[in-house]
């Protein structure tokens, strides 16, 4: 049956009702998807700055590493490291500008004799810059208790409960100067970035340490290995 | 159903349309929500793209570093104890003047030599004045031969004439090439009157430049000086056991705590 003009009237002023205007709650809740998508780009933002800081402090730390090497061939002398690797203090030079009280940027230096009583080192310079200028910069010598060579070429090491490990330390093999980076860590349990052979680990490790990071990061932003002769 | 109680169901709706929307009160609540929001989302940005910029600028400041770093290291890399090294200063500013020994070629000529005297300085940039001054650099190629003029960066000595100079001679090749600095250089250049004599700008906004050396000093702390000296092949167990450049590098339009960018590039003396 045919529907009566009116009747027709009827059905588009039931379309005018659906077309009535937002309510309130309607408003609130389009602001609010709003908002949840303003949040969701301002948030690239960090992630921006954050990219940024890492290429800043590349490009500080190879300068600060090269700055170490030249710092450490003036003041360094034959006989300052046998031939297992060992920390050397630099003090005040070991800042960045060197010899400045500023610490918050600077490098700490191993070393190792290649061959006894010869004057002929590897040296390795881990450049670092602290989060925070009342922190403070150790190296930890640590003794892994379990070494796995993992299917993906990559190491896996075990410390003791309590060992002071942060993403991005750079391990230092004590017996041959190898080093790679740590790239995840599960309580005392650290993945390197590759595959470092278990005979030079057996030896212990050096790690760097930052004291009162909450991010779980490590200071470390460039490493240098070279070899070089010392002062006679 | 007749005609007229359909008119009037049809007024009716038409009522319930209009109490639909919104009241003036309800669009200023909706209003000042989305205002406060904004306001907030607005903070939030202007402090980012404040840091945004910051980051900016020192990637900028680093990367303009970076390679100033590597033209100081190959150039110090290259100093022989034959030739000299000298800490001095042209117009006011410290300046550092070395011999590098390796093939090195004129920029504008065919003439090569197989060592090079680099100046570097500092001096007022003529457009913005004292405020950013040009960090230079300039290098002469050591050649005797100057049959048919003498280039712009050719020194009319070679290698074979600088090792057997006294070091009076050697102490007036310096101060010749630091007489030759100029005292202001116009960054950017636009013309090639400008760039003229083939002074190197390593940057148009540094306004500290400070050259330090130090002996070795095994098991101690290194003491830096800047005082004026020379080391040539006459005085070698003196020479310095490490060369500091340090500089700043300026952007006066950031904000103050963001302006200077320290820099310092430490190299090894010849040994």
């Amino acid at each position: 049956m045919r529907s009566s003009p009116i009747q027709r009237d009827v059905a588009m002023s039931g379309c005018d009702a659906r077309r009535r205007g937002f309510t309130l709650a309607e408003i609130l809740i389009a602001i609010l998807i709003l908002g949840v998508g303003l949040s969701m780009a301002a948030a690239i933002f960090p992630a921006a700055m954050t990219y940024n800081i890492q290429w800043a402090n590349t490009v500080l730390g190879n300068i600060v590493c090269q700055n170490g090497l030249s710092i450490a061939r003036a003041k360094l002398q034959h006989g300052d490291f046998g031939v297992t690797v060992s920390e050397k203090p630099m003090a005040a030079d070991g800042n960045y500008p060197a010899g400045s009280a500023n610490d918050e940027v600077g490098f700490k230096i191993f070393g190792r004799q290649i061959e006894q009583d010869k004057n002929d080192y590897q040296l390795v310079v881990v450049a670092y810059r602290k989060a925070a200028s009342s922190n403070v910069v150790s190296v930890k010598s640590l003794s892994p208790s379990a070494i796995e060579q993992l299917e993906d070429g990559r190491t896996r090491l075990t410390f003791a409960s309590g060992a002071d490990l942060q993403v991005g330390s750079p391990v230092i093999s004590k017996g041959d100067g190898a080093y790679a980076r740590i790239v995840a860590v599960d309580g005392a349990v650290a993945a390197l970035d590759h595959s470092v052979p278990s005979g030079s680990l057996t030896a212990g490790v050096f790690v760097i340490f930052e004291s009162n990071r909450t991010d779980k990061g490590s200071p470390a932003i460039a490493v240098l290995s070279t070899r070089t002769s010392l002062l006679e | 159903m007749t005609g007229l109680s359909t008119t009037s169901r049809y007024e009716n709706r038409a009522g319930r349309q209009r109490r639909g929307g919104m009241t003036l009160i309800e669009l200023m609540v909706a209003v000042g929500v989305m205002a406060v929001m904004i306001a907030g989302f607005g903070t939030i940005l202007s402090q980012s793209q404040r840091l945004v910029v910051a980051a900016q600028a020192k990637m900028r400041a680093d990367s303009a570093a970076a390679g100033i770093e590597q033209v100081i290291r190959r150039d110090l890399l290259r100093v022989s104890q034959n030739g000299f090294i000298s800490v001095g200063a042209a117009g006011g500013s410290p300046a550092l003047v070395l011999l590098t020994v390796g093939v090195s070629e004129s920029l504008i000529g065919k003439r090569s030599g197989s060592a090079s005297i680099v100046v570097y300085g500092l001096c007022d940039n003529s457009i913005t004045g004292a405020t950013g001054k040009v960090f230079f650099r300039k290098a002469w190629v050591l050649n005797d031969d100057v049959s048919g003029g003498k280039e712009i960066d050719q020194w009319d000595k070679d290698m074979g004439q600088i090792q057997v100079m006294s070091q009076g001679e050697m102490e007036s090749i310096k101060a010749s090439a630091i007489s030759q600095a100029p005292a202001s250089l116009k960054f950017p250049a636009e013309k090639i009157a400008e760039i003229g004599d083939l002074w190197q700008v390593l940057a148009g906004n540094c306004t500290s430049l400070s050259i330090e050396y130090a002996s070795a000093s095994p098991g101690g702390a290194l003491a830096w000086s800047s005082a004026a000296k020379t080391w040539t092949r006459h005085n070698q167990n003196n020479w310095p056991a490490a060369i500091k450049v340090k500089f700043v590098l300026t952007d006066p339009s950031l904000p103050a705590e963001f302006q200077n960018r320290p820099y310092e590039v430490i190299c090894p003396g010849p040994r």
